[in-house]
């Protein structure tokens, strides 16, 4: 039973205009204005040199060495890192609230990072301070037990050093317009959102004649419902994979961590799926009414994770974070962003876990409203 | 009993649209559920297959409560609801071969249920046809097709004639008979009398959620007054001769106007004759007669007040 509906509503899809438009066609459209726009490869930016602002609190070795690790850090391409400036905590915020510098380090006993918003200079920041703090924690624990491996620890360390600067930052050729075209492909998830809509009006039978018939069945409503589900989400994902390798087609680096990138597309097109099916199921107005709701909720999102301001994330991470925290469209940009500039993990599946979180709930609360059986009217 | 509803009662806000419904249908019927627009029968049937809620009342199918998880009652069900339920994107025999996948697992099966289904109603040339080419009689008859493709024991129809052509009306008029006389229970909605009166073997008139009268069309029209309307061309008759005609037996009504002589007589044989003979033994001149028998508009409007396509 499964099957039969999963593959009938696959060639359902398969001949929906408006599906085939707003998940396909649409994004291929923009993705090629967008790349007419911004242009192919040359406009493509390696990292510049990050001005960050150094206040020393206490003079000691310790920070001297971590000065002089600073100012030696390069790029792949030569070029320094970090541009250090030596201030006063007041200068220093001065040049911050003037966005001269993209962040702060101070250093007495301890060292510490401000900045003052979320971005990728800030974040490259941030990375090379906790690397540096957790390879200091190292040798300090290696020299106070075992002091006979010393050498080879501060080897090692060096060979850490070396792969921050190599793979972790440098490695990557992340392009500032880049964040485009990761919100482009979150819009494509939100986009789901169609196939959602459609998915709850052909399965509550008070929304359609079609959904009628189907909840007077002998299938059971469960079954109905996840197939349904499954084959919006066959369809959608494969949408956004012809979008994915369109824009490799046309010179879009979207990044090489192809698996997370299709786990973190196959989740955000859920998210867009149980989004439409979750508003249709919510709420009552007329079938264009909803697509109209659909489509302007879509478009918010995706405009809030950068689509049409590439800093809107930023401003947005600095006077209301929660913003970004829970807007699906943001956390999707913010995944693709995390594989293409860290090595490490951590950023990235916080994201995807939260985007999963979200999938959850959303599931839920369709399945509470759509599972409903008998109704006060049709 | 195939079907069994006891003291239905169904509101709307403030509108009761089911009354204290009782219903029961027995296996082999043809039964005709009758009544102006509004007047529940739609409400029943989404009762019936518990798409409704309802505030009191029981309901059984094949002996056992109807409720939304009764998927081995819903299995021997077919549905065919008033307004067309397919899918535009696909073809004909996609349509009829989902909606039968639904109740039969069993591919070869289903094959044959399918094609038999498309015969039955009469639409091999448009196996390949999207429903949006296809004229409204077609696109009703693939929507009775979806119903019943997977042969249940029972079939409700819920008004699968409005809105079509005399030719496609007509064959699926036949079509249920020849369901019913396959062996399907048969529950048909309609406001068209001629149609009930057709093709039903037993008839519940429903008025304000209510069921006003049941029994054969046979039985409907024996529990009213009126047996016989007869209209008689007349030029010219005196007070006196329409008091006389107004004697004859069962004679009960009597009106003479614009040169028309109407009786209406309740029961009785030969009435027309007696009238006849009255006219020519008065010597009284008279042009075309007309005899009618009561209709169930007849029956309808004599228990409720009102005419049934008010």
């Amino acid at each position: 039973m499964f099957f039969h509906q999963y593959k009938y509503r696959i060639k359902f899809f398969l001949k929906m205009p408006t599906v085939m438009f707003w998940a396909l066609v649409f994004p291929i459209i923009l993705g090629t204005l967008f790349q007419c726009t911004f242009g192919s490869k040359g406009n493509y930016d390696t990292f510049e040199t990050i001005p960050v602002a150094i206040v020393i609190e206490q003079e000691n070795d310790t920070n001297k060495q971590f000065l002089t690790m600073m100012n030696s850090l390069t790029f792949e391409n030569g070029d320094y890192m970090f541009d250090v400036k030596e201030v006063t905590r007041k200068d220093a915020d001065e040049l911050l609230s003037k966005d001269d510098v993209y962040g702060i380090i101070t250093l007495s006993n301890q060292r510490d990072l401000i900045v003052a918003r979320s971005g990728m200079n800030e974040s490259i920041i941030q990375q090379f301070l906790n690397q540096y703090l957790r390879s200091e924690s190292y040798i300090t624990d290696i020299a106070t037990n075992h002091p006979e491996d010393l050498p080879k620890a501060v080897a090692n360390l060096t060979q850490s050093m070396d792969l921050v600067q190599t793979t972790s930052l440098a490695g990557s050729e992340m392009s500032y317009n880049t964040q485009y075209f990761y919100a482009l492909i979150a819009m494509v998830c939100m986009f789901g959102s169609y196939l959602g809509i459609q998915n709850a009006k052909d399965i509550q039978a008070n929304l359609s004649a079609v959904a009628a018939r189907r909840c007077v069945s002998a299938s059971k409503k469960i079954t109905l419902i996840i197939a349904d589900t499954f084959a919006a989400l066959t369809i959608h994902f494969l949408e956004i994979v012809i979008v994915f390798f369109y824009l490799q087609l046309i010179g879009v680096d979207l990044g090489h961590k192809l698996l997370l990138f299709f786990l973190t597309c196959f989740i955000g097109s859920l998210i867009g799926i149980l989004i439409g099916q979750f508003l249709s199921a919510a709420i009552r107005c007329s079938e264009n009414a909803k697509d109209g709701i659909c489509t302007s909720v879509s478009l918010i999102l995706s405009f809030l994770s950068g689509l049409m301001f590439a800093n809107i994330k930023d401003i947005i991470e600095k006077n209301a974070p929660i913003i970004n925290r829970i807007n699906p469209a943001a956390l999707i940009t913010d995944c693709f962003y995390s594989l293409s500039v860290f090595d490490d993990y951590t950023r990235y599946f916080r994201s995807l876990i939260t985007l999963v979180i979200i999938a959850v709930i959303l599931l839920t609360a369709t399945i509470l409203f759509v599972r409903r059986e008998r109704y006060e009217s049709i | 009993m195939v079907v069994k509803i006891e003291n239905l009662v169904k509101r709307y806000k403030d509108l009761v649209a089911l009354d204290h419904l009782n219903l029961e249908i027995e296996e082999g019927e043809i039964f005709g559920l009758l009544g102006p627009n509004g007047s529940g029968k739609s409400t029943c049937i989404g009762c019936l297959l518990s798409l409704l809620k309802y505030d009191k009342g029981d309901i059984k199918i094949f002996d056992k409560p109807m409720n939304p998880s009764s998927y081995d009652l819903k299995r021997r069900i077919g549905v065919v609801l008033q307004n067309v339920a397919v899918f535009n994107e696909l073809t004909v025999y996609e349509n009829i071969d989902y909606f039968c996948g639904l109740y039969v697992e069993d591919k070869e099966k289903r094959k044959k249920y399918v094609e038999e289904a498309i015969e039955f109603v009469g639409l091999e040339d448009f196996k390949k046809f999207y429903p949006k080419k296809l004229s409204g009689g077609l696109l009703r008859r693939l929507n009775i097709a979806c119903g019943i493709a997977h042969k249940p024991d029972l079939i409700i129809l819920d008004e699968p004639t409005v809105a079509v052509d005399p030719q496609s009306r007509n064959k699926i008029l036949e079509g249920i008979v020849e369901l019913n006389r396959q062996g399907a229970t048969i529950i048909y909605t309609s406001h068209y009398m001629e149609e009930v009166e057709q093709i039903c073997t037993k008839i519940a008139i429903i008025d304000k959620g209510k069921n006003v009268a049941m029994g054969t069309k046979e039985e409907l029209k024996a529990m009213i007054k009126m047996s016989e309307t007869i209209l008689i061309d007349v030029l010219n008759l005196s007070r006196e001769n329409i008091e006389n005609i107004k004697q004859l037996p069962h004679v009960y009504q009597v009106t003479y106007e614009k040169s028309k002589l109407k009786v209406i007589c309740s029961g009785g044989k030969h009435n027309l004759i007696r009238v006849l003979d009255y006219l020519k033994n008065e010597d009284i001149h008279f042009g075309r007669v007309y005899s009618e028998l009561p209709t169930l508009n007849d029956v309808f409007l004599e228990i409720t007040g009102t005419e049934l396509r008010d």
